[in-house]
């Protein structure tokens, strides 16, 4: 496993992480929105979905087709083990860094 | 359930289905869709959607994801060219599909091409002079059009106009060339000095005219064009300054003009000039008089100029000159033009509806392609569907059709080029028109680029549709529902197609109707005279050899002599002008014993001046009084024959016979008694009605410039054998322009038979392709409902209720396209208007033939689809499916 996540893949994963069982595209929008502030557009995050699923990092299921949706079906998305593994990868290598850079970084 | 108003924006979704791969577009319009949902409860309908369309759009830029578009980030193109390899093998897999749409867009495109490079060639390119939109041609405006102007009206306009920094005169002017074989008409120009100066040309040799060279005794020095001047002088740089000598006067050569320069403007444009001498006018002079109209004038606006400004300017001032010289003007306004329009001129209407009419076959062509390619994509929905579900984005299914109808574009876009420019090399030969400034309109290098806009349009018009429609299929359908609602939905988009198509071919069809009526009008016009077995031929006798009048009337007995001495002539006669022949000889007269009118109020007639064997020859019919005889001599009382037009007008309620009327000058009178009154003849053109005319002998009017005509059964042999008789005697006389008079005829109608011929034939192709279009769209109908149809056949339905079943829907596109296509032909009647004679737009014939034809090629389209209709086993169409 040489791959590197990407920032953006790193917030969709805590995002998944974060509403699972319940992570589908609106959920994890609202997630990465409200906490990380940043906008999110729908192509971009389904992308990246994708993009995640292809290397095994998370795994999606079709749910239910509901009115509200217009009769489309949800698509749940879920972290697989290497999933896990990559993003506490990735934690891990953020906080050693942070350890050191940290304090300068608030007090420039 | 949302209530429609609740709904997302349907063009937003439709966006997202086509950008992303199935299986994730449903997911990500659901999402939006609920958000949106919450939205509308939150924050209002509007802005909803506003966000909805904001979320579709920011994701049309998102990186794609598939197994394609991975491999392609490494090589760019290789997702493009296994498109085009696939469409390739494709299309050879079914020739018959791609020989038909490649055949007819190609010949879309190359009459298009052709049509959009003559246009752009003789209409849009700028005169090949400096400036030259700062060019403009000055007369006055005679029943709309520009006429010419006397000599001494142009001089006032030069001194008092302050919008011009040049102004020139220009006349015909033919001189006779002798040479090693023998003499020849040269066509010419006399201008004033500064004409090549306001054009902005120098000669390659020699000098310019200067000021001093352009008076009554000093006008004898010329300026060569190139190609005469290698052609008659050898090429030779010496002959600058040296003197050749014609029409019996020596001349100094002052310079050649560059090879680059095009004569596009001689004494009636077009016809390219080769040499050119001082106009060698001044005030006062036998030709320079106001009402002596036989000049063209043409000028330069100086910079910052507008048209508008100089002709207001031209108007205010000719106002001021005509109170100065009371009775010299006649109440036509003064008229400027760009040079430019006055060139393109009478071709610029005929080629604009050429122009509409290769448009409107284009459009019948594209839509024949995109109803092809949708015919292809409804049977191939079962194969895009499974690559679909095998991972094709359905943008990757659209980029393939895409791919496929380049492919066919590209070819047909060369084929098209081919055609584009075998019909423009042809037409410059091969036309009987004279369409100005056409020569290498086929190496024109826009040719290229027209031809390489065109395709794209084509093909953008043909794939767009069909593509849009692709993308529909849905994956939740399965591979079957999708192939019947793709075809439903299909065909309803075709059967637009077909009304459009027909309405189109039923719009060229009527105005190529039109013009054929018109030409049917004219052919059957009586110009007044036989035509049969006439030959008629130029001849000049010009120079001081010909200075007397008695020396010209014995060349003219001694030449009549000797041609109706020839085998095969039967008679022959001689006339200063014939009817059709291009000249505009009018005289200005009144009649004795009225009061005299001023000099621009006389009326104006054509002058006949012929000998008397000209009326036999001509079988034009006396209607009153005596024909002219060889009794009418230069000594015995002048006596003229009128038309029955001048007769009319001139004479309501009286004979005319014995009455005197007066020409020419005051300084120069001729008196003469009209002794008959013939039947008209036509002599503008044939859809022009007839004007005042009169005949004299050439004995008491005697002509310098001469028809010879000639009755004879072999054209031929007795245009060889007039040569030498005259070679014989005179040999310093040019013979030239011998033709059948029969030619003039069909010459004076060759733009409109053009334009009939080309109109006809862009018709046949609408309606060749409209019939093939709704062939391929009844067929698919009666393919798509064969399953019903068979139940309906073996539930015992008749045959007619089936063959109506069929019909129905082909008879509703062709009454929808029919009453479009009307409305349209209405329009379209108007705007070739100028073109047409004794018919009018709205004219009942041509509509119902129109329609009946159109409507033979619509039942003929439904024939073999409904036979195979009735032909339907039920047992076997419910096997099939």
């Amino acid at each position: 496993m040489a791959d590197w996540l990407g920032e953006f893949e790193q917030l969709v994963l805590f995002a998944v992480l974060h509403k699972a069982p319940d992570a589908y595209g609106m959920t994890i929008r609202h997630a990465i929105e409200s906490r990380a502030g940043r906008a999110v557009s729908v192509g971009a995050l389904y992308t990246t979905l994708d993009r995640l699923e292809r290397r095994g990092l998370v795994t999606s299921a079709w749910g239910e087709a509901t009115a509200v949706r217009g009769g489309k079906r949800k698509r749940f998305y879920a972290l697989t083990p290497s999933g896990h593994e990559a993003l506490s990868r990735a934690w891990d290598a953020v906080r050693a860094m942070a350890r050191v850079a940290a304090p300068k970084l608030e007090r420039p | 359930m949302t209530s429609p108003a609740r709904r997302p924006p349907a063009f937003a979704v439709r966006l997202l289905a086509w950008r992303f791969p199935a299986i994730d577009a449903e997911a990500i319009v659901g999402d939006l869709t609920e958000e949106f949902a919450a939205r509308v409860a939150r924050d209002g309908h509007g802005a909803a959607r506003r966000w909805f369309w904001r979320q579709a759009l920011q994701s049309m830029t998102a990186r794609r994801r598939d197994a394609v578009s991975a491999a392609r980030r490494s090589r760019p193109l290789a997702g493009v060219s296994q498109d085009l390899r696939f469409g390739l093998r494709s299309l050879r897999r079914s020739p018959g599909f791609a020989g038909a749409a490649v055949a007819t867009l190609a010949l879309a495109i190359g009459a298009a091409t052709a049509v959009g490079t003559a246009a752009s060639h003789t209409l849009l390119r700028p005169l090949p002079f400096p400036a030259a939109d700062r060019l403009v041609a000055l007369g006055h405006d005679t029943k709309g059009e520009l006429s010419n102007v006397g000599f001494e009206t142009v001089v006032d306009w030069r001194t008092r106009l302050t919008s011009l920094d040049e102004l020139a005169i220009i006349r015909s002017w033919q001189p006779t060339l002798t040479g090693d074989d023998g003499a020849v008409r040269v066509d010419g120009i006399r201008v004033t000095w500064n004409y090549f100066r306001m054009l902005g040309v120098h000669p390659a040799l020699g000098r310019d005219f200067t000021e001093a060279d352009d008076t009554p005794d000093s006008w004898h020095v010329v300026m060569l064009s190139d190609r005469l001047w290698r052609q008659r002088f050898g090429g030779s740089p010496a002959i600058v300054g040296t003197t050749i000598d014609f029409n019996g006067s020596t001349f100094t050569v002052a310079g050649v003009l560059p090879p680059t320069f095009e004569p596009l403007i001689s004494g009636h444009f077009y016809r390219p000039a080769e040499i050119w001498a001082p106009l060698g006018y001044a005030v006062g002079g036998d030709s320079s008089c106001r009402s002596c109209r036989h000049l063209r004038a043409l000028g330069r606006l100086k910079t910052g100029v507008t048209t508008a400004e100089a002709r207001a300017e031209l108007a205010a001032v000719q106002t001021v000159i005509s109170r100065e010289h009371p009775g010299a003007y006649t109440s036509e306004p003064p008229r400027l033009d760009s040079l430019h329009d006055t060139i393109a001129g009478a071709m610029t209407r005929p080629i604009e509806v050429l122009a509409a009419a290769v448009a409107f076959v284009l459009l019948v062509a594209c839509a024949n392609i995109a109803g092809l390619l949708m015919a292809r994509a409804a049977d191939r929905t079962a194969e895009m569907a499974l690559r679909s579900a095998l991972g094709a984005s359905r943008g990757r299914l659209v980029r393939q059709l895409l791919v496929e109808t380049a492919a066919i574009a590209a070819l047909a876009a060369v084929g098209g080029l081919f055609i584009a420019r075998a019909a423009l090399s042809l037409s410059v030969s091969a036309i009987p028109v004279a369409i100005p400034r056409l020569d290498g309109a086929a190496a024109d290098p826009w040719l290229f680029g027209i031809a390489a806009a065109i395709s794209v349009l084509a093909l953008a018009a043909s794939a767009l549709i069909p593509a849009l429609m692709s993308s529909q299929v849905g994956l939740e359908a399965s591979l079957r529902e999708a192939k019947q609602t793709a075809t439903r939905g299909s065909l309803r988009v075709r059967e637009w197609l077909m009304g459009i198509e027909l309405a189109a071919a039923l719009l060229v069809v009527t105005v190529g109707g039109l013009m054929s009526r018109t030409v049917d009008h004219l052919l059957h016009v009586d110009p007044g005279f036989r035509t049969e077995g006439v030959l008629t031929a130029g001849l000049s006798l010009i120079g001081p050899r010909w200075a007397e009048d008695r020396d010209v009337r014995a060349f003219q007995t001694e030449l009549l002599q000797r041609v109706r001495a020839l085998p095969g002539v039967s008679s022959a006669a001689l006339a200063g002008q014939i009817p059709l022949g291009g000249n505009y000889d009018t005289r200005g007269y009144y009649v004795i014993g009225r009061p005299i009118p001023p000099d621009a109020e006389r009326p104006s007639v054509e002058r006949y001046s012929v000998t008397p064997d000209y009326f036999g020859l001509m079988g034009i019919p006396l209607q009153q009084g005596r024909l002219l005889t060889a009794a009418d001599r230069f000594a015995a009382d002048p006596v003229i024959v009128i038309g029955e037009t001048m007769a009319r007008e001139q004479f309501p309620d009286q004979s005319p016979i014995g009455q005197q009327v007066r020409f020419g000058s005051d300084r120069n009178p001729h008196v003469m008694t009209i002794v008959g009154v013939v039947g008209d003849v036509r002599h503008y053109s044939l859809a022009t009605p007839p004007t005042q005319q009169f005949y004299s002998t050439q004995e008491q009017m005697t002509d310098s410039y001469l028809v010879l005509l000639v009755k004879t059964d072999h054209a031929a042999a007795a245009a060889v054998s007039i040569r030498q008789a005259l070679a014989a005697f005179a040999p310093d006389v040019p013979l030239y322009s011998v033709r059948p008079l029969d030619t003039l005829v069909s010459d004076s109608i060759a733009t409109r038979t053009f334009l009939m011929w080309l109109l006809n034939g862009l018709g046949g192709l609408t309606l060749v392709l409209a019939g093939v279009g709704l062939y391929g769209v009844v067929s698919q109908s009666v393919a798509a409902r064969r399953r019903e149809l068979g139940i309906r056949v073996a539930l015992g339905a008749s045959r007619s209720s089936v063959m109506a079943l069929v019909a129905r829907r082909g008879a509703t596109v062709f009454l929808t396209g029919s009453i479009a296509g009307l409305a349209a032909a209405v329009g379209a009647g108007t705007l070739i208007q100028s073109q047409l004679y004794e018919t009018r737009p709205l004219d009942p014939v041509t509509i119902a033939g129109a329609v009946g034809l159109l409507a033979v090629v619509a039942v003929a389209a439904h024939f073999a689809p409904l036979r195979r209709a009735l032909r339907t086993d039920p047992r076997e169409t419910l096997r099939a499916d």
